[in-house]
């Protein structure tokens, strides 16, 4: 039961998710019929859903919410923004609540009462709709009916049997059954297979007409069923059975006057309490969403397995390859180089399972850029782009709280007010633009707003100011801005409620590297912001180039290498190390020396340009070696202070490689220069 | 006895699937009627129990079509849902549906009206 509780809180939210992007969709056109079903759908799913695993107070809070948008769609209420806005705060509130379903909190409980109270406000006026079988079932109190029933004449070849449908009866209380065959033919004529016996059953119970019907749901078109309720209960006593048994069966059916004689009560039955059929109104909803037919739902834990079990392959399909080409047999050499083929489209192929759109995120940004600009009283729009781009799984789900404090960023900091916008000659609108694309095995999110831009002398001041820079620094603009990075920074003059949650920006480049990805800002005072976020494709397998350090051989990610060069050891400067590379001056670090390598090469080096923080690095190898696939394995726990490193991976010949973390890689390597030089001299750019 | 679970709500799906499976119902399921269409052609069932609501195609055009097909004669086919109006169930018996019953349900009953229909 534990397990299908969990998959109904995984359903419950992604239904109330499914449920925000339809409402939001919805906000913006309100005449979106589309939009409106799928609200009502999503809804009436969690109802229904939410009933059967006992979270009665979602499936109250979600019947008044269908209610309203039932009148909505049959247009008898009109839709307003104060309900949008009532429903989106209901769709928060039904998010905690079934995170946290013990729901103990007695805010939560409060809020509960007073939104249930403004939904039912809503409701009020509306026609009544079905009532919902709680209350159906819940009414305790005894009834006594008068069933007559009739089986078509053909019941008994259709494999059913009255008699268990009388069993069913007389299962929900108390009663009696009067059978009549009033055309009971002569035996000459009697067909065993049809049905002559029609009956009247008195039942004393606490259950509902509905109950009743629901027995009588098995009988096909052909039998005639009449169910009538006594207004007051009438109590069966063994004496009154036996009264009605005792009629003769040339007297049945008795018929319900008959009947009510024989009690001796003056009753009518209720009006409308008679089974009638009313012509359905409602068209049945069939959405032209034929995508979700071809998709099925497979547990990520499956997924992480095969992901892990390619890899071996992709592992051990290289160690054959290595293993053929030394035996040059053209036959083995042909279906290895066949299966290696089929091993790498393989790999493509469950990469691209683990891939899923940006999309996903974008609701929650859509949400958070209504509410932010709604409380701060900005006009904002947000636009994205390429938000089809997909991305691992993995990185989706760690991508979103650095992508969201961005994004907030953009709309406490970013965007000023329509006052101070019209002043300085911009549209009252302010704009976020959300950009995704692919770039070689990287992709390319980036975010920029139209806002009043970073102004690098007031980082430069608050990073003095805060003794992360000496003051006399020279910093390049780029390193200005990467000094918002750095723990401890924070240029909002006052710490507002929405981006100064004690949480830096610090950390979101902390997540972001966690990625192995990076993040450069590009700002103009005026005229806006725009943050660049570079991001691999995937974390566990990637293409690298393997190089040779000392005796060792080392993997750096090849989406990060730029170019390699060749360079004569006597032109890397000792002291700066730095050098002109097609017209750039940049750093070169030598790895075998930072790695504390012996027997490094020294006469000739193989210098790779880096991308790091929007500036070109340079470090030196011994030797390149080529390009290898890499299935990245993560280091054990004795290696976890290694942080230059983000893991190993098993070489064709069986031996490991270390693969290199640049962006942490870079950063110490700086850091410690940074130590051995003044830091004002040292420009690297 | 195989029983066909159509149901758009995972939960319920499984939920219906566990305690057919505990009395050693085989079940299977689908997520819509488009779906539960598609399985019945490949599959033989003994019983299907369906939601009402679903995309694609609702429950009760599913009981519509399994009830144009003569293949499928006498198959029962038994609606699961919130919906309790009169009306609808109507319109349910007229498709040709074998039985309703209301969410919630308790685990008992459901077994109860599987067993009565399936003996």
């Amino acid at each position: 039961m534990d397990s299908l509780q969990h998959i109904f809180i995984q359903e419950a939210t992604e239904l109330l998710s499914e449920l925000e992007e339809a409402l939001l969709a919805f906000e913006n056109n309100l005449e979106d019929r589309d939009s409106m079903e799928r609200i009502f759908r999503a809804m009436h799913t969690l109802k229904g859903a939410s009933s059967m695993f006992g979270f009665t107070d979602v499936n109250d809070f979600t019947h008044e919410l269908e209610s309203i948008y039932d009148a909505l769609r049959e247009g008898t209420l009109k839709a307003t923004p104060g309900i949008l806005e009532l429903t989106l705060e209901a769709v928060d509130h039904l998010g905690e609540f079934i995170k946290n379903p013990s729901h103990e909190d007695e805010s939560i409980k409060k809020r509960q009462k007073t939104l249930l109270e403004k939904i039912k406000a809503y409701n009020t006026g509306l026609t009544p709709t079905a009532p919902t079988s709680i209350k159906e079932t819940g009414n305790p109190s005894l009834a006594t009916f008068y069933i007559s029933f009739t089986p078509g004449k053909d019941i008994l070849k259709n494999g059913s049997n009255p008699l268990y449908l009388l069993e069913d009866l007389l299962e929900l209380g108390k009663g009696c059954v009067l059978p009549a065959f009033p055309h009971l033919p002569g035996f000459d004529t009697l067909d065993p297979t049809t049905c002559y016996t029609s009956f009247e059953v008195l039942l004393e119970t606490e259950h509902s007409e509905a109950d009743i019907e629901d027995v009588f749901l098995f009988v096909a078109d052909g039998s005639g069923i009449k169910i009538e309720r006594f207004v007051k209960p009438v109590t069966l006593t063994e004496a009154l059975r036996q009264k009605f048994l005792d009629t003769l069966p040339s007297e049945r059916p008795l018929g319900l006057e008959k009947v009510k004689g024989l009690m001796e009560v003056e009753e009518l039955p209720e009006e409308g309490q008679a089974v009638v059929a009313k012509n359905s109104t409602k068209k049945n909803i069939l959405p032209e969403n034929k995508a979700s037919l071809n998709s099925i739902r497979v547990s990520s834990e499956k997924l992480d397995a095969l992901m892990n079990q390619i890899s071996e392959l992709v592992t051990t399909q290289a160690r054959l390859s290595m293993l053929v080409n030394g035996l040059e047999v053209a036959e083995l050499g042909a279906i290895t180089e066949s299966m290696s083929k089929i091993t790498r489209k393989l790999r493509d192929n469950a990469f691209s399972i683990c891939l899923i759109p940006i999309d996903t995120l974008v609701v929650r940004f859509q949400r958070l850029v209504r509410d932010l600009s709604k409380e701060l009283g900005k006009n904002i729009e947000l636009i994205t782009e390429g938000t089809d781009t997909e991305l691992d799984k993995s990185v989706i789900e760690k991508l979103s709280d650095p992508l969201l404090h961005l994004m907030r960023n953009c709309i406490d900091h970013g965007i000023e007010s329509p006052a101070e916008r019209s002043r300085s000659g911009k549209s009252e609108k302010g704009t976020i633009r959300l950009e995704a694309y692919n770039s070689g095995t990287n992709v390319i999110i980036t975010l920029s707003d139209d806002g009043a831009g970073i102004d690098p002398g007031k980082i430069r001041a608050r990073a003095i100011e805060r003794n992360i820079i000496p003051a006399d620094a020279e910093l390049s603009e780029q390193e200005t801005y990467q000094l918002l990075f750095e723990a401890g920074f924070s240029t909002a003059e006052t710490v507002s409620d929405i981006s100064g949650r004690g949480v830096g920006m610090d950390v979101v480049k902390r997540g972001l590297e966690d990625l192995h990805g990076g993040i450069v800002i590009q700002s103009e005072p005026g005229k806006g912001t725009k943050f660049t976020i570079r991001l691999p494709l995937t974390l566990s397998i990637i293409d690298g180039l393997l190089v040779e350090i000392g005796e060792n051989t080392y993997v750096i990610p090849l989406h990060r290498v730029e170019k390699c060069y060749e360079i004569p050891a006597t032109l890397l400067t000792s002291i700066h190390q730095q050098i002109v590379l097609d017209g750039t001056r940049m750093p070169v670090f030598h790895l075998g020396e930072a790695l504390q390598c012996e027997n490094t090469a020294s006469t000739l080096n193989q210098v790779i340009k880096l991308e790091y923080e929007g500036k070109e690095v340079g470090v030196s190898v011994d030797a390149i070696i080529g390009e290898h696939q890499v299935v990245l394995k993560p280091l054990g726990h004795m290696y976890k202070e290694q942080e230059e490193f983000s893991g190993a991976t098993i070489l064709g010949d069986g031996t490991v490689a270390l693969v290199f973390d640049i962006d942490r890689l870079l950063k110490k390597l700086i850091s410690e220069s940074v130590k051995n030089v003044n830091y004002g001299k040292l420009s690297y750019q | 006895m195989k029983v066909l679970v159509v149901d758009d709500s995972e939960s319920i799906r499984e939920l219906v699937g566990m305690t057919l499976e505990s009395e050693g119902y085989q079940v299977h399921k689908s997520a819509d009627g488009v779906e539960a269409l598609d399985h019945l052609t490949s599959t033989e069932v003994d019983l299907v129990i369906t939601d009402l609501n679903m995309p694609n195609m609702d429950g009760i055009s599913l009981v519509r079509e399994i009830r144009k097909d003569d293949a499928k004669t006498g198959l029962p086919v038994l609606l699961l849902t919130t919906e309790s109006q009169v009306a609808k169930k109507d319109e349910a018996r007229q498709a040709g549906a074998t039985g309703w019953i209301v969410k919630p349900f308790a685990q008992d009953r459901l077994l109860a009206v599987v067993k009565k229909i399936l003996r």
